[in-house]
């Protein structure tokens, strides 16, 4: 699939990197020339310079004939007209980045889906969503919900209380089976796991369950939830505006904020918020707004040490919940060594919404989410698929995947080695990125 | 472009008031016009009162004839006062000539400008006597004034629809901020006499079609619209003592109280709007919070009557003091001090913005209670940002600090002249407070020695209360700011 990325800022060049290790044919226009040069020299991909506005330039790099066009430059109107250029010179699929909630609501998102800007993606409302999903599955570190619930895939750390600590998976499979280990992230490495893997303490599993087996789970990784009913963020900026917008509703929320300025446009976006105009790195700013008994701390000031820092001190309160946006990737294993329970990055998440519509458009698909280096995907058996043939012991699956559960004949199901799947199954399979390619033959 | 030398451009000054008075001779014409209408014997003065301004007029004209009209904040609020001052003086004319009323510089200048501020103080205690001539005047002055005399200028006069008319508008219009229509602001100020002009049209039709005569409707109509609450008969409303001319009055009086541009909006359909608007709530939940405090006294004193008095009354009493209409429909001076109280307190914070009302303004009242309210729990929570809404909108701390100076000023000039009067003129304290309250609110009620008519003042407490209504009337900073001595110097 050919995919033009328009704008090699952070997340552009995020973006072009992933999707180029995902075997996609990508073409990354901007005009950063040593950034671009350092793009060509290491990664499978072609760079241009160009301006997004022209169509000439466009057409000269290959945006006439992309399956997928993404902009995301710095600046929303240049993405939505680049956008409608890129499809005007035959882009089959376009999606912009924007910055503004607005043009998500309709009637704008029709009109301007017909002007050919397909899919919008607001990074900043993405962001607030998880969040919000994070304070409500508090105990898991992501949730996603195949087939209205049918099947649900959650990341979970394991504390060093869980029973499942120090189990081999070849033991669990002799107990009642309510969950299927689809994957363990340990560290920085993420892996697929076979019978002889033991699960350890502070491991992320993802895990895929049916609907009776889901109340077991806190219990079974050390959990417990929380009733979340007050929220701290500390930060006004615009992450943090979408964001108590979307939480003022549900939560009581209070915002610290240096800057009067971005204090008064918080107030003025968002009226049911408490809004502190003090410093939240000053210890007895957060006593006094009682910052110490709120459930949930989100460290969104802008800066990823402070984010850090202000985290630390929250879990040091004793703060139950612990949000913190690092938008730089390179910290986010270590932010969660530190124990932050949610990171935060928008790049990451456009990234992955990107990732989303890709696989979504590629491969027979359904439902698609992005992990950190592994994506689950929902995919539907084909006529005469090999899977289908012998059960799944016998299927010699590679390495780089398992088929964590089906959904047949609306009921979810675990898979194990003498499941057989059968023609017209909705499999749920977790594989390491960019391997999807790789099993796609497995299912016709 | 010629470069001004002074402070201030006072040929622009005299052009523009040069028109105002042309403006005046013209109004001036309207109740000769009546007076020869019921072949009266002073229908003439009128004419010669016009002449008066003609003159003048004319004379301020054409020597500035031709000059580029600069207006900028200086001039735009010496104009107003200017222009108001001026229009008082020469419409006080016809009252001092007139054999029918008579009254002395001090009384006229008082009565005429209680007429323009839409006060509705009178000096006149029998106004049965008055002739038809002098009674539309009174009337008149008080629908001009009612909207503005800016405003009406504005309408009319092309050549200050520009930027510099804008100036002019801020100073003469009420309220926090000042919302527009129309993008100019002589379409606006055409709009807003519409509508102004078309109500005060129903309430006389409705009036004329109850036990009211034609001239007394249409008298009443241009007082109440206006807010300003001259009555053509000495008795006031009991005059008719009728439950269908209180409900009439009530009605319009409180139409009068809100503001136009919520007018305008209900008129093209927009009732949301109406009702969406914070202000507008809390000036109708006021009125109710307050009528039923009334009506509790008036059956915690066992007093009976019928329909009219027991519950339109009330109503009619209370739209009145909050509006800042002031016309009497009870004897609210023998009830409880509650109800005089509730009287007060509706009196100084009077109704909408925008409206053709006087006093604090709902709108300032709504920001200085949501002001308090926050600023107390800043006593336990100091780093909390302070976020006052009116309608949604936050104040920006200037505004807020703007509105609290206004309440300042407005309680202090409140006291300074009620204690002056009080002593110097020897009347007791509260029928004092209530008189200077009923003044630099516009309202004209009166309580004690002044329930009647404002006559029992000192000369000197005359002028002092003429100059608050003006005061107030332009929401005091546009007086004020003359009597600073940088005003006057560069």
């Amino acid at each position: 699939m050919r995919i033009f990325i328009s704008g090699d800022g952070e997340s552009g060049t995020y973006m072009a990197k992933l999707l180029s290790d995902e075997n996609q044919d990508v073409i990354i226009m901007g005009n950063d020339e040593a950034r671009l040069e350092n793009l060509d020299a290491r990664y499978n991909m072609i760079v241009a310079e160009g301006n997004p506005l022209s169509v000439s330039d466009l057409k000269k790099a290959g945006a006439d004939k992309a399956d997928l066009f993404v902009a995301v430059n710095h600046r929303m109107p240049v993405n939505l007209t680049a956008c409608q250029l890129a499809r005007m010179a035959g882009a089959r699929c376009t999606v912009a980045r924007v910055d503004s909630g607005e043009l998500l609501e309709e009637p704008s998102r029709s009109f301007l889906a017909g002007t050919g800007v397909d899919t919008m993606l607001f990074p900043e409302l993405l962001a607030a969503a998880e969040v919000k999903m994070a304070l409500k599955v508090n105990w898991a570190k992501s949730w996603f919900e195949l087939h209205q619930g049918l099947l649900t895939v959650t990341a979970v750390r394991l504390r060093e209380t869980s029973p499942l600590c120090g189990l081999q998976l070849k033991e669990l499979a002799s107990t009642r089976r309510t969950f299927h280990v689809a994957a363990i992230k340990r560290g920085r490495d993420i892996l697929i796991p076979r019978g002889s893997d033991t699960l350890e303490a502070n491991d992320t599993v993802y895990l895929v369950t049916t609907p009776e087996g889901l109340p077991e789970l806190p219990g079974l990784c050390g959990r417990k939830p929380v009733r979340i009913r007050r929220v701290t963020i500390a930060g006004a900026g615009k992450i943090s505006r979408v964001t108590a917008r979307e939480l003022a509703k549900e939560y009581d929320v209070t915002v610290i904020e240096p800057d009067r300025e971005l204090c008064r446009r918080m107030a003025e976006t968002v009226p049911a918020v408490k809004i502190v105009n003090a410093d939240y790195r000053n210890l007895d700013v957060l006593r006094e707004e009682h910052a110490d008994s709120s459930d949930a701390f989100i460290a969104f000031s802008g800066s990823t040490e402070s984010n850090i820092v202000s985290s630390m001190v929250a879990r040091e309160f004793g703060v139950p919940m612990v949000i913190a946006e690092i938008e730089d990737t390179q910290y986010i294993a270590e932010a969660e060594s530190l124990n932050i329970d949610k990171v935060i990055n928008k790049k990451l998440i456009t990234s992955s919404h990107v990732l989303r519509i890709i696989l979504g458009r590629d491969i027979n698909t359904p439902q698609v989410m992005s992990l950190e280096s592994a994506c689950v995907a929902e995919i539907v058996v084909g006529d005469r698929a090999k899977v289908t043939q012998r059960p799944v012991r016998e299927l010699r699956l590679p390495r780089s995947m398992t088929i964590a559960g089906l959904i047949r004949d609306g009921h979810g199901i675990l898979v194990d080695g003498d499941t057989r799947i059968r023609q017209g199954d909705h499999v749920v399979v977790v594989c390491l990125n960019g391997h999807l390619h790789a099993i796609e033959p497995l299912f016709g | 472009m010629t470069r001004h030398t002074s402070t201030i451009n006072y040929r622009a000054v005299l052009h523009v008031t040069g028109w105002m008075l042309m403006l005046e001779c013209a109004m001036l014409l309207a109740p000769a016009a009546v007076g020869m209408l019921y072949g009266e014997a002073d229908s003439h003065i009128f004419l010669l009162a016009a002449l008066c301004c003609l003159v003048p007029g004319l004379v301020a004209i054409l020597p500035s004839r031709g000059c580029r009209i600069m207006v900028t904040r200086r001039e735009s609020c010496l104009l107003t006062a200017l222009c108001w001052i001026l229009f008082s003086a020469f419409g006080m004319l016809p009252l001092i000539w007139s054999p029918t009323c008579a009254l002395s510089v001090t009384d006229a200048f008082f009565e005429t400008m209680s007429g323009f501020t839409t006060t509705g103080a009178t000096m006149i205690s029998d106004v049965d006597r008055c002739s038809h001539g002098i009674l539309f005047w009174r009337s008149e002055i008080q629908c001009l004034g009612g909207l503005g005399i800016i405003l009406f200028t504005l309408a009319l006069l092309p050549s200050l629809n520009r930027s510099d008319g804008i100036w002019m508008f801020n100073t003469e219009t009420s309220g926090i901020t000042h919302d527009k229509i129309y993008p100019r602001i002589g379409q606006t100020a055409r709009v807003l006499w519409m509508i102004y002009i078309g109500l005060t049209l129903c309430c006389a039709l409705l009036l004329w079609a109850g036990p009211v005569s034609l001239f007394d409707s249409v008298c009443l109509a241009m007082s109440t619209l206006s807010t300003g609450g001259f009555t053509p008969r000495s008795a006031g409303l009991l005059y008719w003592d009728s439950a269908y001319v209180n409900s009439v009055l009530t009605v319009f009086m409180f139409a009068g109280g809100v503001n136009f541009i919520l007018l305008y909006w209900m008129l093209r359909g927009h009732w949301r709007r109406l009702w969406g608007n914070d202000v507008f709530r809390t000036y109708c939940m006021l009125l109710l919070g307050s009528y039923a405090v009334v009506l509790v006294c008036q059956f915690a004193a066992g007093s009976h009557g019928g329909l009219k008095e027991m519950l339109i009354d009330p109503m009619c009493q209370l739209v009145s003091a909050s509006t800042s209409t002031g016309v009497t429909s009870m004897p609210y001076s023998q009830m409880r001090s509650a109800v005089t109280g509730v009287i007060m307190l509706l009196m100084a914070i009077g109704a909408c913005a925008g409206s053709t009302t006087g006093g604090l303004k709902v709108d300032r009242f709504l920001a200085i209670f949501r002001n308090m309210k926050g600023e107390t729990l800043r006593a336990l929570y100091p780093n909390r940002m302070q976020c006052v809404r009116v309608n949604g909108a936050m104040l920006s701390d200037q505004q807020m600090g703007k509105i609290l100076a206004f309440a300042t000023w407005y309680l202090m000039l409140l006291l300074g002249v009620s204690l002056i009067t009080a002593i110097y003129g020897g009347m007791p304290l509260l029928d004092s407070v209530f008189g200077v309250l009923s003044c630099i609110s516009n309202n004209g009620l009166g309580y004690g020695v002044c329930s009647g008519d404002f006559s029992a003042f000192p000369t000197l407490s005359k002028w002092l209360m003429s100059l608050l209504m003006m005061a107030g009337r332009l929401e005091l900073f546009t007086i004020l700011v003359l009597f600073l001595p940088s005003f006057w110097r560069r």
